[in-house]
């Protein structure tokens, strides 16, 4: 038996390649703190944009004409006015007894027996006729007063309308007649649509004679 | 590089820092006319930045560049201690260049 053995050498080759032939930069920095003040910082500077303008200019031309105001004014005629007659109303108020049923409207005719002391009111017009006993020996232009104690007779026209105010009690009873004596004479007149006086004659209404 | 700390103070927007880069082999001056340089800060033993401050290149001719805390006040608003910042070197043609040893500060806290 024969043996064979092969060896083999195997080595690493390397190169060192020395530094002097290899050529390259190496940076080296230097740095220390500037208190001289040279060195300043400046922030970067900035640019001034246009700035555009804008104007505006209003036309001379545009002014308001006074012709747009329009005046708006309203006025009340002056003939528009309330007639007086219109607002009157006449209230006539009668104070009377609860016994009496007779109306104004109603009676044509009516006896008045006024009491003797009711006041005489100015505005009646009364015909005064002075009839004394010649024993009084009273003179003509005496003004005879109601304590005179002379017998009066009045002939007295009944123009007189019964205010509301003269609380009268006026009483209407057909059956009672007025006392007169035959001494006494008169004109009853009887009308209710104006007063007595405004016509010179009696147009309208009854008249008697008693 | 010297090995001493640039002292600064927290909080400071002050002094400039002005670096020269050069040729460690020959010492010659880097041209960086047209460069931009940058100052990467950071707490030393810390992978996170601190501040990234862009520097202005003061002679490019001489390899002048100068760093203002004003531009980055982040830069000096961190805790005292020990900090460490890079030079990175972006070229004209585009071509980055970081320079190899640091650059080492020491900030102290302001009263």
């Amino acid at each position: 038996m024969v043996l064979r053995a092969a060896v083999s050498l195997k080595t690493d080759a390397t190169y060192v390649v020395p530094v002097a032939e290899v050529e390259y930069i190496l940076l080296a920095a230097t740095a220390y703190a500037d208190t001289s003040g040279r060195f300043r910082y400046t922030q970067e500077a900035f640019s001034i944009s246009d700035v555009a303008s804008k104007s505006t200019t209003k036309s001379t031309a545009d002014s308001s004409q006074v012709s747009d105001d329009t005046a708006v004014a309203t006025a009340k005629p002056l003939a528009q006015s309330v007639s007086v007659q219109d607002t009157i109303d006449v209230l006539l108020v009668f104070i009377r007894a609860f016994a009496d049923t007779t109306s104004l409207g109603d009676v044509d005719t009516f006896v008045l027996n006024k009491l003797a002391t009711e006041a005489v009111d100015a505005v009646d017009a009364d015909n005064k006729a002075h009839q004394k006993a010649l024993s009084d020996g009273v003179a003509m232009n005496d003004d005879a007063q109601a304590g005179d104690g002379s017998a009066y007779n009045i002939n007295k026209t009944i123009a007189n309308v019964a205010f509301a105010g003269d609380n009268s009690s006026l009483i209407f009873a057909a059956s009672r007649v007025e006392s007169v004596t035959t001494a006494d004479a008169g004109v009853l007149s009887i009308q209710d649509y104006v007063e007595f006086g405004y016509f010179a004659e009696d147009y309208v209404g009854t008249a008697q004679s008693f | 590089m010297s090995s001493e700390k640039i002292r600064l103070v927290r909080n400071d927007t002050r002094p400039a820092l002005v670096c020269t880069i050069t040729d460690e082999t020959t010492d010659a001056a880097i041209n960086i006319t047209g460069a931009t340089v940058r100052l990467k800060f950071r707490a030393a033993g810390v992978e996170t930045l601190t501040a990234t401050v862009v520097g202005t290149v003061t002679n490019g001719t001489a390899g002048q560049v100068a760093f203002y805390p004003a531009s980055a006040p982040e830069m000096l608003q961190g805790a005292p201690g020990d900090y460490e910042g890079e030079i990175e070197i972006t070229f004209a043609d585009g071509q980055i260049q970081t320079v190899y040893d640091l650059l080492r500060f020491k900030i102290r806290q302001d009263f």
